[in-house]
């Protein structure tokens, strides 16, 4: 993903900052021309003292402009830069709506291949990074665009020396930061990749403690860590020298140029050329004729990290969609009977994880699918929902073309227990409830009484309120699969499809399961994946997969 | 404040790059100033000698501004350096700090917070104490010490002076800073909730969205996404109004500063006490003193993140570890035979007993199977034959001498475990397996990898032993991971071998083969498997049922 589509991106929210950044840009001009005019009421009142040896009382009119004008810069800084937050918040806002609802429309199987701390990260507080470019380097451009000149339009009357080394100077500094910003950018994008992956191995090194403590490899492990962090400090010197560097030529221009300025006004007072009160102005605006193209320098940064930033974004926005939902036949159907013909499919261009299945289930009954791993039969669900489409043949729905059917509206047949469900964050009777948003306490009991976990429910602390931990913690993998299948019992649904239910269970909840489904299975259309050979005798279909070539089951498909 | 004093004495290995870093940043501050204060001083004078014809020998003071500029120039950039070099090795002390402080307490001081979402604090509040340097004492020091020489300086014209500056810089740097932490603190915690609930939604989706695309409730947490994605934006408009107030306090008292010295030093010129040159330069040096001053509201903010953060750290590593190793540990002894009297067991602040008066007998070379439902404390069996939590009850004799003589990393030197959920770092197959022998050559990699019938499969990847297995071992099939975990066990080679499960999760075929590989592992090692399930039994020689 290339920069200018990066930054063309963050460019597109430029809209949501809209006004509130431009009017915090005009407010902060106006406090700087009032800056102007300070600076030339001190200079005369500082000349009137030294020079024409006024008393205070004389000059104070000029010192009750100095604060009134104070005040009012305070008051216009103040508002600015609420603004300007106000304008990045709410950009932010939009960056995360878009990042998260493109997440929700991902097709799941593509989301495996990412870690999913890093894409949570990305699409949460990992939109803090571009806060800076919003809030400060967007609007510190305009300012540098602008202030500058309007202060030389001020010293060039007064004192065209010093206005002429001002104005031949400052193009320096933007040409200096935009030529080793650049170099830098390139060595910042090379840096996210390398700290992501050393925190990825403190992390891992800190997750895999009680690994490390049996191999009694803790302590090399700490030496490890000590490596990997000053790699880290090495490497991000290295792109920091840069950065510094570029900080260095404009801090250079700025010092040694007002040093110039101020030798050689020095010289033009000693002949007399001009008087203090101009000097003495065209030295205290010189370092503000400077300030903004330092600014801008110094939030260079937030740009570069804002780009950075915004590119692993597009990673995450460029993740592939679920299949567009094209169907336009609403089904309702009390029964499903699902006929595969001469289906084929395969994730990449050159493998096949289906190949020419041919079969019907029965409507009600049990379907085993079974096959070694890598045969392809957690594929065979996903294309029954829907989730991905076949390659070659087709599907049918009693009589309906799968393809013809509006997806949304198909799943709401099925119910669906992957080989390890996640439990949302939600209380356990909200997570049943899941499967059907209508049913009552009464209904979600027995639901749970059907997949044999009601008992276990009210055992623990909270019962049915008790909200689950992350990925649902509190529960033993056993009672997790069954309070999915409670959710699927709730489910007023003529289709359930089952990934290898029971898989790593004891025996005891592995027959509740069993049970369970083939007690669904009087009433419904029940397909599941499995290779117990205890469940195949009760199946009213067992369709064998075949074997892949050795080799591709190297990645594991979801 | 306690805080503070733990993450000093931790800086203090490093303090000559620290105090480098303090230098340089003190020294450029104080030239920037000389350097304006100096020219103004500089051109009332120039001007005066214009005006009165009096000679004034300029050589010096245009020589001392061309000094200043370069000092100036070439400070910045070594107080970068410096201070960050000083910050990177202040980085990996903390790591390596935190890390071999947290290592003795795992597991058992970490399984109250095993969860995904309390890794990533930690490693959040790591680099937050990353910033202790740069961010907080870096710019306290030096700010404090320039503020002292500028007091020093405008005191020996006017005490007025120096005190009514010295009051504007706490109030600019000091009261306004601290008031406004206070308010954003309130702020603050609500926008950590929102955050952290954020996140467990954003799981909720990534990892449900098969089952939620099926159930139709994508949209249900998009919207509760959405909820708290305005929270966040409702907290950050409310924080930059705090931070707008900064930075509007700061204008107004900067402005003050130098409106304050002309109120007090022009009657002084105008007495005589104080040479008209000198007015100029010290209403720049008032301006210019505030250069220190600006440092401090985001130092204060950076320390009540920091301080937060090593609170956390803190009370993580400050527990004791449960399991102490005796005063004189005995050396290996010469079988490796198991024993459990009566030991009864209950994981700390928990009141449920997960094994009760359990005895049983396993002798060197034996292999015995132990069965029970899921949660009958199998696992914590290991737990305390690995000795990672303290006995409670009862008495486990390892090689017919009491378990809790011998050293906990003697034990663990001894002990082989392959588990259901063995752990593979992120990292190169190679590296995986070194963990269990690090100076193993490569041959012995390739030995181990044959044993655990994975040697083909590593051959055929296009990086061999280098391949990297991605995150916890996600690149692998479940039977790979569980071969490769076998593999290192092999190469630690143990005389005792515990088995966790190690089949569980695979299909049939994958199962059988990989009892067949275990079966030769367990040759000549007293072996004991644990499981829910008959799979593997008929290995044993002899099974202890729990039920």
């Amino acid at each position: 993903m290339s920069q200018t589509q990066a930054l063309k991106w963050l460019n597109s929210f430029r809209k949501t900052a809209g006004t509130a950044l431009a009017l915090s840009i005009g407010l902060n001009l106006c406090a700087g021309i009032l800056l102007i005019v300070q600076a030339g009421a001190l200079a005369w009142s500082v000349h009137q003292v030294v020079f024409e040896g006024l008393g205070l009382g004389r000059v104070m009119p000029a010192l009750w402009l100095i604060l009134a004008l104070v005040l009012a810069r305070a008051m216009l800084v103040w508002y600015g830069s609420s603004l300007a937050g106000q304008a990045a918040a709410r950009t932010k806002e939009k960056i995360r709506r878009q990042l998260l609802e493109h997440l929700s429309r991902a097709d799941p199987s593509g989301l495996t291949s990412h870690s999913t701390g890093q894409l949570v990260h990305l699409s949460t507080d990992g939109v803090e990074e571009v806060d800076g470019y919003f809030s400060g380097y967007l609007p510190q451009m305009a300012l540098a665009a602008m202030l500058p000149p309007a202060i030389l339009v001020f010293i060039l009357p007064l004192d065209w020396i010093s206005g002429l080394i001002l104005l031949f100077t400052a193009p320096f500094i933007p040409f200096f930061m935009i030529l080793i910003g650049r170099r830098a950018q390139k060595l910042n994008q090379q840096q996210w990749q390398k700290i992501t992956r050393l925190t990825h191995r403190f992390l891992d090194a800190i997750q895999g403690l009680t690994t490390l403590k049996i191999f009694n490899a803790g302590k090399r492990e700490a030496r490890v860590v000590d490596e990997i962090s000053k790699e880290y400090g090495k490497s991000t010197l290295s792109v920091l020298r840069v950065a510094f560097l570029s900080a260095l030529i404009l801090e250079f221009m700025a010092t040694v140029s007002i040093a110039v300025v101020a030798v050689i006004i020095g010289f033009r007072l000693l002949w007399g050329e001009i008087d203090f009160m101009a000097g003495f102005f065209i030295l205290i605006l010189a370092p503000e004729f400077y300030l903004p193209l330092r600014n801008l320098g110094s939030r260079f940064h937030s740009r570069v990290s804002a780009i950075a930033a915004a590119e692993n974004m597009m990673q995450l926005m460029s993740l592939p969609r679920r299949r567009d939902n094209t169907g336009t036949t609403i089904p309702s159907f009390s029964r499903t009977r699902i006929r595969f013909e001469n289906v084929s499919f395969g994730y990449a261009q050159d493998q096949e994880a289906v190949h020419n299945l041919d079969f019907i289930t029965p409507a009600p009954g049990l379907t085993c699918l079974t096959g070694p791993s890598g045969s392809g039969k957690t594929t065979v669900l996903r294309l029954v929902l829907g989730l991905v489409t076949p390659r070659q043949g087709q599907i049918y729905v009693n009589d309906a073309n799968l393809s013809h059917l509006n997806n949304e509206a198909w799943l709401r047949h099925a119910a669906y227990l992957p080989q390890k469900p996640h439990l949302l964050g939600l209380s356990v009777l909200e997570n049943i409830r899941l499967g059907n948003e209508n049913a009552s306490a009464q209904e979600v009991y027995l639901a749970a009484q059907k997949a044999g976990i009601h008992q276990e429910i009210l055992a623990l602390p909270h019962g049915y309120a008790t909200v689950l931990g992350e990925d649902g913690q509190d529960l033993s993998g056993g009672q997790r699969q069954r309070v999915a299948l409670a959710r699927a019992f709730v489910r007023p649904c003529p289709l359930v499809l089952a990934d290898e239910p029971g898989a790593g269970l004891d025996r005891k909840n592995r027959n509740i399961i069993h049970a369970a489904l083939l007690e669904m299975a009087e009433e419904r259309t029940v397909i599941i994946c499995t290779h117990d050979q205890d469940v195949l005798p009760g199946a009213d279909l067992v369709v064998q997969l075949k074997d892949m070539p050795p080799g591709q089951d190297m990645v594991q498909r979801p | 404040m306690k805080e503070l004093g733990r993450l000093l004495s931790i800086m203090l290995p490093q303090w000559k790059w620290l105090l480098l870093g303090m230098l340089c940043s003190l020294v450029t501050l104080l030239a920037n100033a000389a350097l304006l204060s100096l020219a103004a001083w500089f051109l009332a004078c120039m001007a005066l000698a214009g005006i009165t014809g009096v000679p004034f020998n300029y050589h010096l003071p245009a020589g001392g501004i061309r000094t200043l500029a370069i000092v100036r120039t070439a400070g910045r950039y070594a107080e970068r350096l410096f201070s960050h070099e000083a910050t990177f090795r202040l980085l990996a002390h903390m790591r390596v700090w935190f890390f071999s402080r947290l290592e003795p307490l795992a597991p058992a001081g970490l399984a109250s917070i095993h969860s995904g979402d309390v890794f990533s604090r930690i490693k959040a509040d790591i680099d937050h104490l990353d910033q202790f340097y740069l961010r907080f004492v870096l710019p306290l020091c030096t700010a404090a010490a320039a503020l002292l020489a500028v007091f020093l300086f405008a005191g020996w014209f006017s005490p007025a002076l120096a005190l009514y500056l010295c009051c504007l810089w706490i109030l600019a740097g000091g009261v306004l800073p601290l008031v406004l932490l206070r308010q954003g603190m309130s702020i603050g915690q609500g926008q950590v909730q929102s955050l952290s609930r954020m996140r467990t939604l954003g799981v909720d989706l990534i990892r449900g969205l098969e089952e939620l695309v099926v159930l139709g409730q994508t949209k249900s947490i998009l919207d509760e996404l959405d909820k708290e994605n305005k929270i966040q934006t409702s907290i950050q408009a409310r924080y930059s109004k705090l931070e707008a107030w900064a930075e509007g306090g700061m204008t107004l008292f900067v402005g003050l500063s130098v409106w304050g010295t002309l109120i007090i030093v022009i009657p002084l010129v105008q007495s005589g006490k104080i040479s008209g040159e000198n007015l100029p330069m010290l209403a720049v040096l008032a301006l210019l003193s505030f250069e220190g001053v600006q440092q401090l509201p985001s130092a204060f903010k950076a320390w009540g993140r920091i301080r937060a953060s090593a609170r956390r750290l803190f009370s993580i590593i400050d527990q004791n570890p449960l399991v102490q190793d005796p005063p004189e540990a005995l050396p290996a002894p010469e079988q490796f035979s198991i024993e459990f009297r009566e030991v009864s067991f209950s994981y700390p602040g928990r009141s449920k007993q997960v094994l009760k008066s359990m005895s049983f007998q396993v002798r060197f070379g034996e292999k015995a199977g132990i069965t029970g439902p899921s949660g009958a404390g199998k696992t914590s069996i290991f737990n305390l034959l690995l000795r990672f939590y303290p006995l409670q009850q009862g008495q486990i004799l390892l090689g017919g001498r009491n378990i809790q003589d011998y050293r906990a990393e003697d034990v663990r030197s001894w002990t082989g475990v392959v588990s259901q959920d063995c752990f593979l770092f992120n990292s190169s197959i190679r590296e995986n397996l070194l963990l269990a022998s690090p100076h193993a050559r490569d041959k012995d990699l390739w030995q181990a990898l044959a044993r655990a019938r994975l040697e083909d499969f590593v051959t055929s990847l296009p990086d061999s032993l280098d391949t990297r297995v991605g995150q916890a071992g996600l690149r692998l099939s479940g039977g790979q991971a569980r071969r490769l975990c076998i593999a290192r066990t092999l190469l630690k080679d143990t005389p005792i071998l515990l088995l966790d499960e190690p089949t569980e999760g695979l299909d049939k075929d994958t199962e059988a083969a990989l009892w067949d590989t275990l079966q030769e592992v367990m040759a000549q090692k007293t072996v004991i498997l644990i499981t829910h399930r008959s799979m593997g039994l008929e290995y044993m020689d002899r099974v202890i049922s729990m039920d």
